[in-house]
């Protein structure tokens, strides 16, 4: 080994504690960021063969019913590839264990031989069997959620008919990787299923012999998915068809694709954070390094070695860390991205697993953070390659201080010595007292960010069960019914209130943009749901008009006053124009599809009598098992929620992101004390020669103490406000930044949070300011005065 | 004035078989073997001697900055080497001015902040503003460091080392760094203030004109003392020419 690399070595193990610091927040830096890409690529690609796989179609649509002999007309619809039919319908469950109605969707099981699409992927069992009455296959998530195996069985109520239905096989399918009841927030694994039975079975249940209500299309290559949904609305829109749609719309689909792309977004917010504390890191180190080691550069090059040589030995060390750290990272990440990938694949019930880790990841990890550590490294690398030997013999020169501005205040006089010194000392260097309140704020912003997400999550939660749907149970009925239904549910055992409903799927036009959603009904003055305002407080419907979700408003691109077109997609299909009248608060994806409008109103535009599709409930606790009981055998119900499970549900969901949060932290609380160890670290050493003349004149080791810690308090309390905002910033970010039209998370920043990032970053303070005390007990006056000499 | 000893005067230090061994892994450096010597309150005392020869330890031990391997200090009846931590530093704060060859001022502070560093802390100082016409500072007393030439940092470092009106000066070649004619000013105004207070000065030099300031002159040789020689004619500083 060449003798200046041993140096380097050595040089590297004095510092060991520093360099140790930042190659372990590039590790972290490059392990989230390897990690996160992995993960998104390698579920896109799971998510890609799954759906090559299984034939998962490109286009969906429901009809109310149509002849099979029309299919060899569909066929011939340019574009189309493949063209497959079937049945769905909602039913009520009854399940063993669980005392509400459990929703289900069955759906008519894949034909047997015949290549059709929505293939399943049988995990246990087999599939039904032909004119089996009685099997099932189930999804996995369903059956895990409910303990179901081949041979288990519950009760339905198929068009008012209870029967037994004996699970036969556990399956997957790439059209509910995600799936939920609408009107509820999250999936409910245990509270809806997708059922599978035999095509024939079904029809005769629900009278659909020879026909179908559910169609599903492949295109061919370059196909236009427009064209054909055209062709297709109009050849089945005298059979009930309700507006065919691609992917995008797939409920299952927009959702995986939501949750992927936001974990490719809140990467590329992470990783300029992580980027410029390590840039910031490594310039400290070096400032300080190149700084001890001035007379050492003048003797090598009073020996001989070149500009370019010093630049390269200094170089050198930072690449030792920097190598260091991505190879600690990269390893890490590739492990940390098998794991998530593997848990993600668990969470969606992928039938396998396609890990990829492109090269170009790699690649790009190596070059960013290569990048990040050259930036640190650059000022003072070419300092120590442009110091004149002469000069760089002898010792540096004292720094030049000047009274500035602040010493005309009274107050100065006041202050003793030291502190006099500690705030020269910051006014000294007013660009890297800067930087270093910039990097604890950053580090404060990143630690910040977790709580900010949480924290919406469960303000999000809070709003939606406690002020806008407030009710215990939603009942949909299988088709509409006069408002007089209210009266009949009023006298189940255990209805305390009832509030009906009327939604309707439509097509909403505005400009040049439509999108399919639902039109909430409701009388005006309801209590158990209330539409909320922008800023989320209870607000009364307006008699006319549409209230539309502030996410949908911007996306269509209008307000209050302007006018929207309606095609209702049900009953007389009639296609109305309306004035938007109000906006309200829009939170996650439900409330983006969900227009809501005076009962009233919306069923004279529809030129309907007063019906109502379903009915929000107030429940007698005591009473509820009676209710149920009545519930799950009426079959003009085929819908019902528990908002008391969703609710369940949701805090779950909560507790998982908690988990994330934590793990967050941490390593944000690792940057924070990387920043300000270093900080306090570079301080001390710059300053030892001082500290040592103050121990001989007299000064206690906590006086000089006070020094450091006050200087570093200060910085500190000064970025805390620039934390504050940077991390209510970089959340918003977060929140705003993943968020897509559909899923949006509003921001709710909880002062908890901020407190917590406060006493960390204090915390911090102390912990390296404990550190530094410790090096002020160990300082050996006599050695470091005679350095001078 | 008062040149020549009283033998009435107190003895300030006593120093019996004084011994520093410096250990570094296997090595050991013997930097003082067996060293006696009695100092009295306003003796004016030179150390000479080659590099290494022991004379820094001695001043460092006396100034409470290092600790004795071997035999003991007195200083007013207390041995030095029993002091606590606490205990020392409240004898440096209080007992000792230090006064080195390369100034060790503070660059962020100005001449007049740089005492008041020290009288901000000692029992009955003076204020900085009498200790820095004492060195003839007056002028120049709200500037920096970085502002002042070498002579006058060095004579800012004599007022804080004297502004405390310590028993005792300790000097370690306060004119090493300085030309001549910058030499003088400087030692003139570290005798004159040793005057005033009755300060025991301790000087170390490898100057020998500068012997001549002293009452009594201890030469050093590999950690021990080779000689004592009393000086009964001491110059004023004025006079020394090198």
């Amino acid at each position: 080994m060449h003798t200046l690399d041993k140096k380097i070595l050595n040089d590297l193990w004095g510092m060991r504690g520093q360099a140790f610091a930042i190659m372990l927040i590039i590790g972290i830096g490059v392990a989230v960021f390897v990690m996160a890409l992995g993960t998104v690529d390698s579920l896109e690609s799971t998510r890609q063969t799954y759906y090559q796989r299984y034939h998962f179609a490109d286009i969906f649509m429901s009809v109310r019913r149509a002849p099979e002999t029309l299919v060899p007309r569909l066929n011939t619809i340019p574009g189309v590839q493949q063209v497959s039919t079937g049945i769905a319908h909602n039913v009520v469950l009854d399940i063993a264990g669980i005392d509400e109605p459990v929703n289900g969707l069955v759906v008519s099981a894949p034909e047997h031989g015949a290549a059709s699409l929505n293939n399943l992927h049988i995990r246990k069992g087999r599939m039904v069997r032909s004119k089996a009455t009685d099997e099932i296959v189930v999804t996995e998530s369903f059956a895990n959620a409910n303990r179901l195996v081949p041979g288990s069985f519950f009760h339905a109520t198929l068009k008012g008919q209870r029967r037994k239905m004996v699970v036969v096989g556990i399956a997957l399918s790439p059209e509910y990787v995600f799936f939920s009841v609408p009107g509820t927030l999250a999936p409910d694994d245990r509270r809806f299923g997708v059922l599978w039975m035999d095509r024939a079975v079904l029809a005769e249940v629900f009278d659909l012999d020879g026909a179908f209500n559910n169609i599903a299309l492949n295109l061919q290559p370059n196909a236009s998915e427009s064209n054909v949904i055209q062709q297709l609305n109009r050849m089945l829109l005298n059979y009930g068809g309700v507006d065919a749609y691609g992917r995008s719309d797939h409920m299952s689909h927009a959702t995986l694709s939501g949750e992927i792309a936001q974990l490719s977004a809140s990467i590329h917010i992470a990783a300029p954070i992580f980027l410029g504390v390590i840039a910031f890191l490594i310039n400290m180190l070096m400032l300080r390094y190149v700084e001890t080691e001035r007379q050492h550069i003048g003797v090598l090059k009073a020996f001989g070695y070149s500009n370019v040589q010093i630049a390269w030995h200094y170089g050198k060390f930072v690449l030792l860390i920097v190598t260091a750290g991505v190879a600690i990272g990269i390893a890490f990440g590739i492990w940390l991205g098998r794991s998530v990938t593997e848990m993600y694949a668990a969470h969606y019930h992928f039938p396998f697993l396609d890990y990829v880790l492109s090269p170009v990841v790699l690649i790009e990890a190596v070059v960013t953070y290569g990048l990040a550590g050259a930036l640190g490294a650059f000022g003072n690398v070419r300092r120590a390659a442009r110091l004149e030997p002469a000069v760089a013999m002898r010792p540096a020169l004292p720094p030049v201080y000047q009274s500035n501005r602040i010493e005309t205040v009274g107050l100065w006089l006041a202050l003793d010595q030291p502190t006099h010194m500690m705030l020269r000392h910051i006014f000294r260097w007013p660009g890297r007292s800067a930087m270093t309140l910039l990097g604890i704020a950053a580090a404060m912003s990143t630690f910040i960010v977790p709580f900010g997400v949480s924290g919406s999550v469960g303000h999000m939660i809070d709003t939606h069960f406690f002020q806008a749907e407030r009710q215990d149970l939603t009942v949909s009925f299988a088709q509409e019914r006069h408002s007089n239904a209210l009266i009949d549910l009023v006298s189940y055992p255990g209805i305390l209130h009832a509030e009906g409903f009327r939604a309707v799927l439509a097509k909403l036009r505005a400009g040049n943009k439509a999108r399919r959603i639902t039109i909430l009904g409701r009388r005006p003055g309801t209590t158990l749901t209330r539409p909320l305002d922008k800023s989320s407080k209870p607000m009364l419907l307006p008699e006319k008009g549409v209230c539309l979700s502030a996410s949908l408003a911007k996306w269509l691109g209008v307000g209050v006053g302007d006018i929207v077109e309606l095609e209702f997609l049900q009953g007389r299909r009639l296609t109305r124009m309306i004035p938007v009248t109000a906006i309200t608060a829009s939170y996650l994806g439900m409330t983006f599809f969900t227009l809501n409008m005076d009962l009233a109103t919306l069923n004279e535009l529809m030129i309907e009598g007063d019906v109502i599709s379903g009915a929000n409930l107030k429940i007698d606790p005591t009473e509820k098992l009676n209710l149920y009981n009545k519930l799950k055998q009426t079959p003009s119900i085929t819908g019902v929620i528990s908002h008391t499970a969703s609710l369940a549900t949701m805090r779950r969901l909560l507790q998982e992101t908690l988990k994330m949060t934590v793990v967050n932290g941490f390593f944000a609380a690792t940057i924070i004390f990387g920043v300000i160890y270093n900080n306090a670290r570079i301080s001390f050493t710059e300053r030892r020669n001082e500290f040592a003349t103050m121990l001989m004149l007299g000064y206690g080791r906590f006086e000089i103490f006070y020094i450091v810690l006050s200087e570093l308090a200060l910085l500190t309390l000064m970025a805390t406000p620039l934390g504050c905002i940077g991390g209510y910033g970089l959340s918003w970010l977060l929140t705003e930044g993943t968020a897509n039209e559909i899923f949006r998370i509003p921001l709710h920043l909880s002062i908890d949070a901020f407190g917590i990032a406060l006493l960390f970053t204090f915390g911090s303070v102390a912990l390296s300011s404990l550190a530094i005390l410790h090096l002020i007990a160990r300082l050996d006056i006599v050695n470091v005065l005679k350095t001078n000499e | 004035m008062n040149t020549a000893l009283d033998a009435e005067q107190s003895i300030l230090f006593s120093v019996r078989d004084l011994t520093k061994v410096y250990r570094n892994d296997a090595i050991e450096v013997h930097a003082l073997r067996g060293i006696d010597l009695e100092l009295k309150t306003g003796e004016f005392i030179v150390l000479l001697g080659p590099s290494g020869s022991g004379k820094s330890t001695l001043l460092n031990i006396l100034g409470g900055l290092d600790a004795p391997s071997g035999g003991q200090v007195l200083y007013r009846g207390d041995d030095l080497s029993r002091f606590n931590e606490r205990k020392r530093t409240a004898y440096r704060r209080e007992s000792i001015g230090y006064i080195f060859q390369f100034y060790n001022l503070i660059p962020s502070l100005t001449a007049r902040e740089n005492v008041a560093l020290v009288t901000e802390i000692a029992p009955s100082p003076l204020s900085p503003e009498e200790a820095l016409t004492l060195v003839g500072l007056q002028n120049r007393m709200d500037h920096f460091p970085s502002q002042l030439s070498g002579g006058e940092q060095q004579r800012v470092a004599v007022a804080r080392a004297i502004a405390k009106k310590p028993a005792t000066l300790l000097c370690d070649e306060p004119t090493g760094a300085l030309d001549s004619a910058t030499g003088v000013i400087v030692l003139e105004a570290i005798q004159k203030v040793s005057r005033k207070l009755n300060t025991t000065t301790v000087l170390i030099t490898h100057n020998a004109v500068i012997a001549d300031l002293a009452d009594r002159v201890v030469f050093f040789a590999n950690g021990k003392i080779s000689e004592v020689c009393n000086n009964t004619h001491r110059r004023p500083a004025s006079e020394l020419i090198w």
